[in-house]
């Protein structure tokens, strides 16, 4: 199931998220594209 | 101001990089009713004009929320979740065997605080890499060699190893 998933969240009151989401990227070869802060 | 971010980000080639679009969000069922379609295996956003667009294979999203007391269930169960506590709650002797633990607890605090920010980051990276960026090229070692640069990781090389191979073993400490 979570072969086909393209979407996760990330929840919790642990500071410095994007960060570690930056970190995610860095390691996976992905790239941050766009951040939308709502 | 998404859509019309989303059509370009779409339609960009970008190699064999994946892509990740992140909200910072409360989840609002409101607001991510309109991404249900975009999110489930339908893969398609649908515009109120009647546009619809396809999601490229090489895109990903990821949502960062402090809780998801707004979110509905359509939204949770379509997403891969890391749950993630904060420094404080986080025990990283919870999961580590009996050698590990006294190891630890011979640390002075401050490297036990390196040690439990270290597992933090690592607890998220190894959940996000089974939920969303899951594909044979992950390379563990770069991720320890991140954690360890980004982190300020000041512990000796060979308990950090050691600790890092029990810690992948054992999985991910954050509840999932």
């Amino acid at each position: 199931m979570l072969d086909t998933r393209h979407g996760v969240m990330v929840v919790g009151k642990a500071s410095g998220k994007f960060a570690l989401v930056e970190a995610v990227a860095k390691v996976t070869n992905s790239k941050i594209v766009a951040r939308f802060n709502h | 101001m998404f859509t019309k971010a989303f059509k370009k980000i779409n339609n960009e080639s970008c190699g064999d990089d994946r892509k990740l679009i992140v909200f910072e969000t409360n989840m609002n069922a409101i607001h991510m009713e309109n991404l249900n379609t975009l999110l489930d295996d339908n893969k398609r956003l649908h515009l109120a004009n009647g546009e619809v667009i396809k999601l490229h294979p090489s895109v990903r999203f990821v949502f960062l929320a402090n809780d998801c007391s707004l979110a509905s269930p359509a939204t949770v169960s379509r997403l891969g979740c890391v749950y993630l506590q904060s420094e404080e709650e986080f025990d990283p002797l919870a999961s580590f065997n009996d050698s590990v633990v006294s190891n630890l607890k011979s640390l002075g605090s401050e490297d036990y605080m390196a040690h439990k920010k270290v597992m933090m980051a690592l607890a998220m990276i190894n959940a996000m890499h089974y939920s969303v960026a899951r594909d044979e090229s992950f390379d563990f070692k770069q991720t320890t060699n991140f954690a360890k640069n980004y982190l300020k990781f000041s512990a000796d090389m060979a308990g950090f190893k050691y600790m890092i191979q029990d810690f992948l073993v054992l999985s991910v400490p954050a509840k999932l």
